[in-house]
Order: C-alpha cells, then sequence, then structure tokens
C-alpha cells in the first residue's frame, strides 16, 4: 500500500535515491520521511553521500556546499533533503 | 573382450595402432566398434589437409567421432584446443582466436577429403603440445592450459600405478571436453588398451543398463552424477564396476557412501586442478585427508601450498597452488583440504575478504552455503549470492526486505558499512555445470536483471525431466515494467508475463520445438513487485504449458500450440 504520510516531492526524491544508489529492495513506500538515512535506518554510507551529491545536481540543478556539516544535516532524512530541494531547486 | 595390455601405458607409443584389427577398442549394450574402423578413423583425419599456420578447435559430444579427429590430428602434428562447451559465448571467444572450428559448431569447418591413405607411425613426440583445455572460470576468466602428450601421460601411469584397471570397459559420465573425462574416462582406455564406452552415461537409468550389460572396468563419474542416484538398489544390477572414481568438484559424503552402497564398489575421490592436473586422492568412505600421487610433492610456505608434479610444465620447479592445505605428513604428502585462498577485492577503497563476507553469511541460521562477489554497478559494490533452506527464503518484498537487513546487521557486526553485500540473489542450491562448479561466468548471471531492467531474476533451473523444466524467477522493485502500472499499487502487466513465457520456452526448448499460436491466456492473481515465483515449462505432445506461481497462487497460465508436421491432419486443440 502507498505510504501516504509522503508528499508528492518526498516521493519523487526517494525515487531519485533508489535510481542513484540502485537500491534493490527499497521501494519509495518503505522509506519513513522522518528517519535516517544513513546508518541504523536505511543503511547508507558515506559513498552513496557522494552518489546522492552527483543525483541531486543532475536531478534538481543543486550544488551542495563543501561544508560537511550541513550537508550531513540535509542528509538527516527524507524529510530534511525534500526541504533542501524545494528550497534550491532550480531545475 | 580385448585382453588387457600389460605394458606401462602409453600415449606416445600409440598402442590403439597396434593390435589385432578384429579387437574391441569401443562399445555400448548394443553396439561394438573394433581398432580396425579406429584406425581408418584416425586415418582419415591424419591425412585430412588443414589450413596452415593455424590451430584448431574440436568439440564433439560423441565419443568415438572425437576420439577419431583427436588422435587423427595428434598424429598430423597438431595442438587440439577443447571447449568446456559450444554456447554462442564460447564460439565468439574461439572465432576471436582464429581457430579452425571441427565437430559440433553451427558454422563448423568442414574437411575436404584426406590427401592421402598414408599410415600414421606408431610413436608421438612427448614434448608435442597435444591439447588445449580452459580453467574451470570459478575463480576467473576462463584461461588456456596447455598440455603436451608428456603430460598427459604422466597422469594416465599415475592412474594406473595407483589402480591398475581391472578387465572391461572404461565408461563415463563426465565429458571429455574437460580434464578430468579426457585423462581419465578416455585417454587412459587409450593408453592401457582398455575399451571406452561410446555413449556418456548421463543418466542413473541408462548407468543401471550399461552396468548390466558389459563388464566396466572403472566408472569415471563426478559429483552433479553421483549425487543424483536412486536411492534404493532397486533396478541396479547386482555386477558391480571395477572401481568409481570422482574428481572435478568436492564430493559430499553421503553421496560417496551411497554410492559405494548402491553400486558396492570403492570409490575414489581424485583432487586436483585444471592448471595442475591430478593431484591427491582418497577413499571418501573412509579418509578425510587426502594423500599426494606418487609423483606429486606438496609442502607449505607458510599460508601458501607449493606444488611439484609431472603434469606441470616445470616439473622440478615449485608452482603455487590455490587451494590452503594443512600438512600432515610429508613423504608421501598427507594433508587436509581448505578450499580457495582467499581474494582480497577494495570496495570503495576498503579491503575485504570475499572469503571471510561468505564465511560470515555461512552462519547466519538457514543460510546453506554463500558466494560473495563485486558486481559492476553502484560504484563496484558487493553481491551476494546465498543458499538458503526453502522454509527460510523470503517469498516476497517485505519478508525479503527483512531477511536482507537482518543478513546485513549480522554482517555488520564484523565488517564496514560499505563493503556490506548491496545486491542479494536467493537460491535454494547453487546453480552449477556439468562439473558441479559455480563458475564465476554464472554467478554473474543471476544479476543479469541489473544490466536488462525488463528481465526479472532468473534465479534457479531446476531441470525435472527433459519435457519439464522450472525456473525460479524474481521481480525486481525497480522493474521497466512496473512504471505506471500502476503509480498506486504497481503489478506485472500480463504482457511482460507472456514475454518472459515465450523466451524460456524458446530458450530450453526451441531447439527441438516451434509453436504457432498460444491459447487459453489467463492471469489468476497479479505478481507483485518483490515476489518470488516459480515458472514451470511442461511439454505435452508438441504443445507447451507454461505456469507462473508463487506462495499466493497462480498467476499466469498458457499454452504454446505446437508447429503440426501435417497440418491438414493434425488434430486443433
Amino acid at each position: 500500500m502507498a505510504n501516504t504520510s509522503l508528499t508528492e516531492l518526498e516521493r519523487d526524491v526517494a525515487n531519485m535515491i533508489i535510481e542513484a544508489l540502485e537500491l534493490e529492495d527499497i521501494t519509495a513506500d518503505d522509506i519513513e520521511p522522518e528517519a535516517p538515512l544513513f546508518g541504523d535506518g536505511l543503511g547508507l554510507d558515506s559513498i552513496d553521500a557522494l552518489e546522492l551529491g552527483l543525483a541531486l545536481q543532475k536531478r534538481y540543478g543543486i550544488r551542495l556546499d563543501s561544508d560537511a556539516e550541513e550537508n550531513r544535516e540535509h542528509f538527516a532524512s527524507l524529510r530534511q533533503l525534500s526541504a533542501l530541494v524545494a528550497e534550491r531547486r532550480s531545475d | 573382450m580385448t585382453p588387457s595390455c600389460h605394458a606401462a601405458p602409453s600415449l606416445t607409443r600409440c598402442p590403439w595402432l597396434s593390435g589385432a584389427v578384429n579387437d574391441i577398442v569401443a562399445l555400448s549394450g548394443q553396439q561394438v566398434r573394433t581398432r580396425g574402423e579406429l584406425i581408418q578413423a584416425i586415418r582419415s583425419w591424419a591425412n585430412t589437409p588443414l589450413p596452415a599456420g593455424r590451430d584448431v578447435a574440436l568439440y564433439d559430444s560423441d565419443p568415438w567421432r572425437f576420439t577419431a579427429a583427436l588422435l587423427g590430428l595428434w598424429h598430423a602434428g597438431h595442438r587440439v584446443w577443447l571447449p568446456g562447451d559450444n554456447l554462442p559465448e564460447t564460439v565468439n571467444h574461439l572465432h576471436q582466436r582464429d581457430l579452425i572450428l571441427l565437430g559440433e559448431f553451427p558454422q563448423a569447418w568442414v574437411p575436404p577429403p584426406p590427401v592421402s591413405d598414408m599410415m600414421p607411425e606408431p610413436g608421438l613426440p612427448p614434448e608435442q603440445e597435444a591439447v588445449v583445455l580452459f580453467t574451470s572460470g570459478s575463480s576467473g576468466e576462463p584461461a588456456p592450459i596447455f598440455r603436451t602428450l608428456g603430460q598427459l601421460e604422466a597422469e594416465v601411469a599415475a592412474f594406473e600405478r595407483h589402480w591398475p584397471l581391472a578387465q572391461g570397459v572404461v565408461i563415463s559420465q563426465v565429458s571429455h571436453q574437460h580434464t578430468w573425462g579426457l585423462t581419465a574416462g578416455l585417454l587412459r582406455a587409450l593408453a592401457t588398451s582398455h575399451p571406452f564406452g561410446l555413449e556418456i552415461v548421463t543418466w542413473p537409468e541408462t548407468l543401471a543398463e550399461w552396468l548390466m550389460n558389459v563388464p566396466v572396468s572403472a566408472l569415471i563419474s563426478s559429483p552433479p552424477q553421483l549425487s543424483r542416484l536412486p536411492e534404493s538398489t532397486t533396478g541396479m544390477p547386482d555386477r558391480a564396476p571395477g572401481r568409481i572414481f570422482s574428481a572435478a568438484a568436492p564430493l559430499p559424503h553421503d553421496a560417496a557412501v551411497q554410492a559405494e552402497a548402491l553400486m558396492g564398489s570403492e570409490l575414489i575421490e581424485i583432487y586436483g586442478s585444471s592448471e595442475s592436473g591430478a593431484i591427491a586422492w582418497r577413499r571418501p568412505c573412509q579418509d578425510t585427508t587426502w594423500q599426494a600421487l606418487d609423483d606429486v610433492m606438496l609442502r607449505c610456505d607458510g599460508e601458501r601450498t607449493l606444488l611439484r608434479s609431472r603434469r606441470l610444465p616445470e616439473p622440478e620447479q615449485w608452482h603455487e597452488q590455490a587451494d590452503h592445505i594443512q600438512l600432515l605428513d610429508e613423504h608421501p604428502a598427507r594433508f587436509t583440504l581448505h578450499g580457495r585462498a582467499d581474494r582480497i577485492v577494495k570496495v570503495a577503497g576498503k579491503r575485504v575478504s570475499l572469503e571471510g563476507l561468505a564465511h560470515h553469511l555461512k552462519a547466519f541460521p538457514g543460510v546453506l552455503d554463500a558466494r560473495c562477489l563485486t558486481i559492476d554497478h553502484s560504484g563496484g559494490r558487493v553481491g551476494a549470492i546465498v543458499a538458503m533452506s526453502s522454509d527460510c527464503i523470503a517469498h516476497d518484498h517485505d519478508t525479503r526486505r527483512a531477511l536482507i537487513s537482518d543478513l546485513r546487521q549480522h554482517l555488520a557486526r564484523a565488517f564496514e558499512p560499505v563493503v556490506l553485500p548491496r545486491f542479494w540473489r536467493f537460491v535454494q542450491r547453487f546453480p552449477v555445470n556439468a562439473q558441479g562448479k559455480l563458475t564465476r561466468a554464472m554467478a554473474r548471471h543471476l544479476f543479469d536483471d541489473l544490466d536488462d531492467r525488463r528481465q526479472p531474476r532468473w534465479l534457479d533451473l531446476e531441470s525435472s525431466t527433459p519435457d519439464q523444466q522450472r525456473i525460479t524467477l524474481e521481480i525486481p522493485e525497480r522493474l521497466a515494467a512496473l512504471e505506471g502500472h500502476f503509480p498506486e499499487r504497481p503489478i506485472v502487466p500480463g504482457i511482460a508475463l507472456i514475454h518472459w513465457a515465450r523466451q524460456q520456452a524458446e530458450r530450453l526448448f526451441g531447439e527441438q520445438d516451434q509453436w504457432r499460436d498460444m491459447r487459453r491466456v489467463r492471469f489468476p492473481a497479479p505478481l507483485l513487485p518483490g515476489d518470488r515465483a516459480v515458472m514451470t515449462l511442461s511439454r505435452q505432445r508438441g504443445d507447451l504449458n507454461i505456469t507462473v506461481a508463487s506462495h499466493r497462487g497462480q498467476h499466469l497460465q498458457m499454452r504454446l500450440l505446437g508447429v503440426d508436421p501435417m497440418p491438414d491432419h493434425g488434430e486443433s486443440s
């Protein structure tokens, strides 16, 4: 069943993550919007973070700053990442 | 029956050319072939003009035709490449090497008539390069291995010193296109003037028939065949083969005990590799340790295993062997075997042992076996092939996801996140080739859906009978056909199921059968992303019935109608 707690943009960003990282066993509906993307939550790692950076640029024209601390905040959850996209998208 | 020759076994002295012309050199239950016939066939090949300066590749599943061609080509001074199969990928590879293809190839070279009728000389130089075999490919791409006549002779002679053949026929269940079937099944018979079997005895039923009809001095076999013997002696004849030999992959202990009990003869297991030939032996019903063959020396240097053997290009030098052993005695070497030396790979800059990952996976409840490899996706992540007992295997999206999460957590205690497998393929047992090995190429095929998003994951082909095939498949969550079908609740479109069914029908039965139409197509229940299902294809007269079913029910039923040989008289269904 569709996870109704995702907004349209969140679903879009979730699909971008799945596509970019070639995640096999996860659909957008499996991603809890508030759950951490890295570590215990979705289980993403440091290499995935780099891939996501590229995907954000390609899909939404967003260039991440090199400030690691700030990026960690953006990547904290699907909801946070979607907020970043909403704020800075230029596609 | 041909009296066995007591001279030392030899290939260089060409014993196949000497002896009475009516000696029986090969036979089956129905047919015998004489030395005269063999010499005639060899002579024809030996005098066949081949394009100058090019090597030849020979693939022929028929032992008689193969033997005649191989020996004839040797007498003409050729070295012969022996591919393990004649699949399109292999043929391409042989074309790239500019080889002349002889035998069962789609576009085989048609030999012109012999230019003379000269009798071949009964002598061949031991240094002549005789065959080029290929490594099994379980630890990499298949690589060519060159073998001289002297090396082949040394292997045959070692077998004969350890276990002299009793009178009777040498019959084989393994292909002569591979090193084990070639030396043990064919060359040993030729070198000792014992008749060989005119057929490869693939099925247990035909094996019983052979044992009933002909006296068998040695049965050359391997684990896939010995693991599929009937469970009781009913139907097995009283006549026992002189000895049973198994090689090419580890033989499960149960299968060894079963084979000895069923056939009433001693089973010898040979350990070796395509690179080094035969190395050691044991009787698996009694021994857990291996003993080196009498012309092989082994020693350990730290973690490394070193080997000296007359089967190797420089018999006086120590060669490194890929398997780990623990040496218990030195002369003669007695040892226990501890599997392939490790493969260390780098994933995202981190070094990881693929063996180590697999080893940890095997400790997880329900996991029977595991293999890890790097996959050319997502920047070179690890893929895991996990064999699980059927009650532990996942059947749909949620259970699969939960299982993967558990396995990742289990591994995360010992490994860094980036090296944890990202791609998972669950099977009930490893797919293996005729030698019982999961090759690198076969392992990669399990991940083919990553490169073609129109395909499901094809996981497991179990051949029940020649008329029925069952294939396990899984629906990838990112399958192309799921897009927009439907956005809120994706299901696999019927058209995709039909397409897969037709593809598999073509692949598995297309050589024998043709179909003109399909009928009775039903989609009883929808198939969802993440579902695991079994496609069954059954031949019924000329037609092919195809179903796809999962633990939730049936997802496809259809029938492909065969092409009637005589449309006017054929019944229509």
